[in-house]
């Protein structure tokens, strides 16, 4: 049985910017289903609650929005990085790795390194 | 900045109404049609893939909610809702509604008001910089904690005192006076001056409106070329408000005919009067221009004590410092100096204390029946929402029951409750800007003809006013709410629902609400035994003996002339039409010109005491006590014998008799007077012995506690001032021009300087007692009417609950009189108590209330009585309808309904 994890606070819209990033403008299905990829089934996330987060992101100007004909020509939502969407993911992407970094630091550290 | 643009697109929406349900519901649409689409593509079942979708997908609902709060203001919202409901719930019920808002309304009103009126007549600080920080300086003796300082006392006080900032020193002195302008016609005016410190403005930090005010550096100047500033009204009234006078001079009176002229410096703002909040003066003078203009002894006399010292406290310096300093200086000045300062010390307290001080009982006890009243109009409010509350209980539980949450009911109760209390404001400050406008006219002002130039009293309603209401009822509100919340709370779901309106009998009120009754009859009956006593205590002030007479009496104050110009004053005055007498005194009673002078005297039937004695005295021609109406109760009066060729006599006051000689007979004893001036030279001492006993006269006040008071034949005194009584038939102003002609007529600089009638005199000192009886039984009856209509609305309340009782027992047989009587038994037994509780009140409030009250004590019978008919009176009124529908329940009815 594979452990799944809830999704951290704020983790879910970094993993949208970075979606975003590098697969170009996607509808809200889209993003889902690459974040699961990605993600391997290891997350555990109502699908729906994708939709408040991006609204959340297009208010603070981080994605925008549009509608626009899908692979199967339906009718659907794009969303797509702007600028200070790039920023902001440059930037969150520094702080986490940086945070990643620091606590891989307090992992590998041994009592006899300490002394 | 990312915030705030997400802000402003949410505070968009949520104006605009924008709602994003439509691209919501699409996205998840397609989302699902995708989705299944994939889950077939992968070999489920059309069904299975389009429940697995849903199930990946999450609760829309869910989805929804948090969606919609991402998008707009979700808390606005909610409150907007419960607003709109709020509203339609109060206009649904709108006796209730207008009976809780007038309520509050009036004790918000009247309370506020009131204060109003407490602020401009005490409580208003100095406009000043920083008039926390201003102290004022006493000289203290024995007997008397707010003694003024002579100059020389002032100038040693401020060169040693170091608690008070300012150049040289922070202390000032002023020191009212009066000086004459010359009128074109050889008459006179009167303007009431202030001398000062040359310091004065700068350290209060009064800046003048035009020119400029003198400061230290200026004293060798305004000594060789005297100087003024200009009051606001002065300026606009005796120069028509000239922006040139600036530079100009301005002619003054020294003695009776030496014109000196005065350069004018500057003209004060209309903000700043004088110190004291209702007194306004018209020159400014620094005080070595007086001294060089009237009297340099004026300055130089350590007797002389005549000047008000005020400070401003120097930064991280307290009250209490200053205090401790002035103290110690003045101690050491009476060590220093005992010829002039022995017994003498000093004491300091913050002005705003001083303000304080000078609203004392009358203003405490205003403020407890204002409180009275306020807690009347809240008690009220609370007994309707109680009642509400209980109805109400079936809508709550049917809310909590389809899903409210807790919170959800209270914040709407809280809504509800917020609603009322902004409309109660609003109504309230209505009434508070009303009252403020018609309350000043119902005081009782000076006597129109007195030229002392003071400002007719006006109240604002100003920001710090509507803030206090406000927080007031704001805060009552929100306390009110909870007992709906407790309530709500509380509420069990189903019993609630089943009973609905109708078993909530619970036999029993709850002992806080029956204990909220009896405080309302009980403030009720205290305030309406208050009302009666100074009621009673006003009538009295009118009509009692208080030692002058209350006929016809016309009284001008002016310069003392000589011997034979008094006498042909007399004589002029005696002639007019109507006239029946005429004397003259240094001092007439109620002049609000001084507080009445005194002299040091050597009483030789007292060994004990040492040092003379200071004792209030006037000097008076030998028809002065008549003419007043001021009886003689034993030994005999002045007569025209009592001149410079007989022996020096006195006659003195009741209260001065029972003082000194208790045990003796007063008549025949010696008072040995210092020189006062008076022909028979410096130096020698007067022995005059006491040839009758008068009755107490109020000397400044109606109801003051009488002080010993001596008087004098006119010949042994000089003082410089003199008032003209004058008996007339008809009313006395109506002689008041051809009176005022008579004095001119000897000497054009006789011009009187005050006119006034005792009657109106008397009117004046009473003011105090008709104010608080104006304002005490408009506040008792108010009180009363909230008293009634909350003790109706709550045995309405009982009545309706108990409905179902009463069916019963009329079911079983009483008749509809022993339901009346049911009612009234009920009621009775509570207002028993209340009346108790009254009286309680009443006791602990007698003692601070007797010192208002004059001829009356508090608590006496037939003010209770009166109180005790009046209220029975109202309770029975407000229970005779609840009865009336008690004893019109049909049984049947009652019964079925139920």
């Amino acid at each position: 049985m594979k452990h799944k994890m809830d999704v951290q606070q704020g983790t879910l819209a970094l993993m949208v910017l970075k979606t975003l990033d590098v697969l170009g403008p996607l509808h809200g299905y889209g993003i889902a289903r690459r974040i699961e990829q990605i993600s391997g089934d290891m997350l555990f996330v109502n699908q729906g609650t994708l939709y408040p987060v991006l609204l959340r992101m297009e208010q603070e100007g981080a994605v925008a929005s549009d509608w626009g004909p899908s692979e199967n020509n339906r009718r659907a939502r794009f969303y797509r990085l702007t600028r200070a969407g790039h920023k902001l993911l440059a930037a969150e992407k520094r702080d986490w790795e940086q945070t990643a970094a620091i606590i891989a630091r307090f992992f590998e550290v041994k009592a006899e390194d300490l002394a | 900045m990312r915030a705030l643009n997400r802000w402003f697109v949410r505070i968009r929406n949520f104006m605009t109404r924008h709602r994003g349900d439509e691209r919501l519901r699409e996205e998840m649409e397609f989302h699902l049609a995708m989705h299944t689409a994939d889950n077939i593509r992968a070999g489920m079942s059309p069904e299975e893939a389009r429940r697995q979708a849903r199930v990946k997908l999450g609760g829309v609902e869910g989805i929804r909610e948090s969606y919609y709060a991402e998008e707009g203001l979700p808390f606005l919202d909610n409150l907007l809702r419960d607003v709109r409901h709020s509203i339609r719930v109060l206009g649904k019920s709108a006796g209730f509604t207008t009976t809780a808002v007038v309520t509050l309304a009036l004790g918000i009103g009247t309370s506020s008001a009131i204060f109003c009126l407490m602020d401009a007549l005490w409580l208003h600080p100095m406009r000043v910089p920083h008039p926390g920080r201003i102290v004022r300086i006493f000289s203290t003796t024995q007997q008397f904690q707010n003694g003024l300082f002579s100059y020389p006392d002032y100038q040693a006080m401020a060169q040693r005192a170091t608690a008070f900032q300012g150049t040289r020193s922070g202390l000032v002195a002023i020191g009212g006076r009066g000086s004459l302008m010359p009128r074109p016609d050889g008459t006179s005016q009167l303007l009431m001056t202030d001398v000062v410190s040359s310091n004065f403005f700068t350290v209060l930090g009064v800046q003048p409106l035009l020119g400029r005010v003198f400061t230290t550096q200026d004293t060798a100047l305004v000594r060789a070329h005297p100087g003024v500033v200009l009051g606001h009204s002065c300026w606009k009234r005796y120069f028509a408000g000239d922006p040139g006078i600036v530079g100009r001079s301005i002619t003054l009176l020294r003695g009776k005919d030496t014109h000196v002229q005065f350069d004018v410096w500057g003209v004060l703002p209309p903000s700043f009067r004088e110190i004291d909040p209702n007194d306004d003066r018209c020159l400014w003078m620094p005080a070595e221009s007086w001294a060089a203009f009237r009297a340099d002894k004026d300055l130089t006399s350590h007797e002389f004590h005549w000047l008000t010292v005020l400070g401003r406290l120097a930064p991280r310096a307290t009250a209490e410092q200053a205090n401790q300093q002035v103290t110690a200086i003045a101690d050491a000045l009476a060590t220093t100096d005992p010829a002039s300062d022995k017994g003498r010390s000093a004491r300091a307290i913050s002005d705003f204390r001083y303000r304080m001080d000078q609203a004392g009982t009358t203003g405490l006890v205003l403020f407890g029946i204002v409180g009275g009243v306020v807690l009347l109009a809240i008690v009220n409010v609370a007994h309707l929402l109680f009642a509400r509350a209980l109805d109400r209980a079936p809508e709550m539980s049917l809310r909590l029951s389809l899903g409210a949450t807790r919170w959800a009911i209270a914040r709407q109760l809280l809504v509800e409750n917020l609603l009322l209390a902004a409309a109660s404001l609003a109504a309230g400050i209505g009434l508070a800007a009303l009252l403020a406008a018609v309350l000043p006219p119902l005081l009782v002002l000076e006597p129109a003809m007195l030229e002392t130039f003071g400002t007719p009293l006006s109240l604002q309603v100003d920001a710090r006013v509507f803030l206090f209401a406000s927080a007031l009822v704001v805060a009552i509100m929100i306390l009110l709410a909870l007992v709906p919340l407790s309530q709500a709370a509380r509420t069990e779901l189903l019993p609630a629902m089943q009973a609905g309106a109708a078993t909530r009998t619970a036999g029993k009120t709850p002992l806080l609400r029956r204990a909220v009754i009896w405080l309302q009859i009980g403030i009720s009956f205290a305030l309406l035994i208050s009302t009666c006593a100074l009621v009673r205590s006003f009538v009295n002030t009118r009509t009692r003996d208080i030692g002058l007479t209350r006929s016809q009496v016309l009284e001008l104050f002016t310069q003392e002339p000589e011997a034979p110009m008094r006498e042909a004053v007399l004589t002029n005055l005696r002639a007019l039409p109507g006239v029946v007498s005429a004397a003259y005194a240094i001092r007439a009673p109620l002049m609000p010109s001084e507080s009445g002078m005194s002299t040091k005297v050597i009483l030789p039937s007292h060994s004990e005491l040492h040092d003379p004695v200071p004792i209030k005295f006037d000097a008076v021609s030998p028809d002065y006590l008549n003419v007043v109406g001021t009886h003689i109760l034993r030994g005999r009066g002045f007569t025209a014998a009592d001149d410079e060729n007989g022996p020096p006599v006195t006659i003195v006051s009741q209260t001065m008799a029972r003082k000194y000689w208790p045990d003796v007979d007063p008549i025949g004893q010696v008072i040995k007077l210092p020189n006062l001036g008076g022909p028979l030279g410096k130096g020698t001492n007067v022995e005059a012995r006491v040839i009758g006993i008068a009755e107490d006269i109020p000397i400044n006040q109606i109801g003051e506690t009488p002080e010993p008071y001596m008087y004098l034949p006119f010949h042994l005194m000089s003082y410089g001032e003199i008032t003209f009584v004058v008996g007339t038939r008809q009313n006395a102003m109506s002689i008041a021009h051809d009176a005022r002609q008579a004095l001119i007529h000897v000497n054009p600089l006789l011009d009187p300087m005050m006119v006034a009638s005792l009657p109106e005199l008397i009117h004046y000192a009473s003011g105090n007692f008709q104010m608080m009886a104006e304002l005490v039984s408009a506040l008792g009856v108010i009180g009363l009417a909230l008293t009634a209509v909350g003790l109706y609305g709550f045995l309405a309340f009982r009545v309706t609950q108990r409905r179902r009782e009463i069916g019963i027992r009329m079911a079983l047989g009483a008749t509809r009189k022993a339901v009346t009587w049911l009612v009234f038994r009920d009621t009775a037994r509570m207002a028993a108590v209340g009346l108790f509780v009254g009286l309680g009140l009443e006791l602990a409030a007698a003692r601070i209330e007797a010192s208002l009250l004059f001829g009356v004590r508090p608590l006496d019978a037939l003010s209770g009585f009166t109180a005790l008919g009046v209220l029975v009176f109202a309770v029975a009124t407000a229970a005779w309808l609840p009865a009336r529908r008690a004893a019109a329940v049909e049984p049947m009815q009652a019964l079925r309904s139920e």
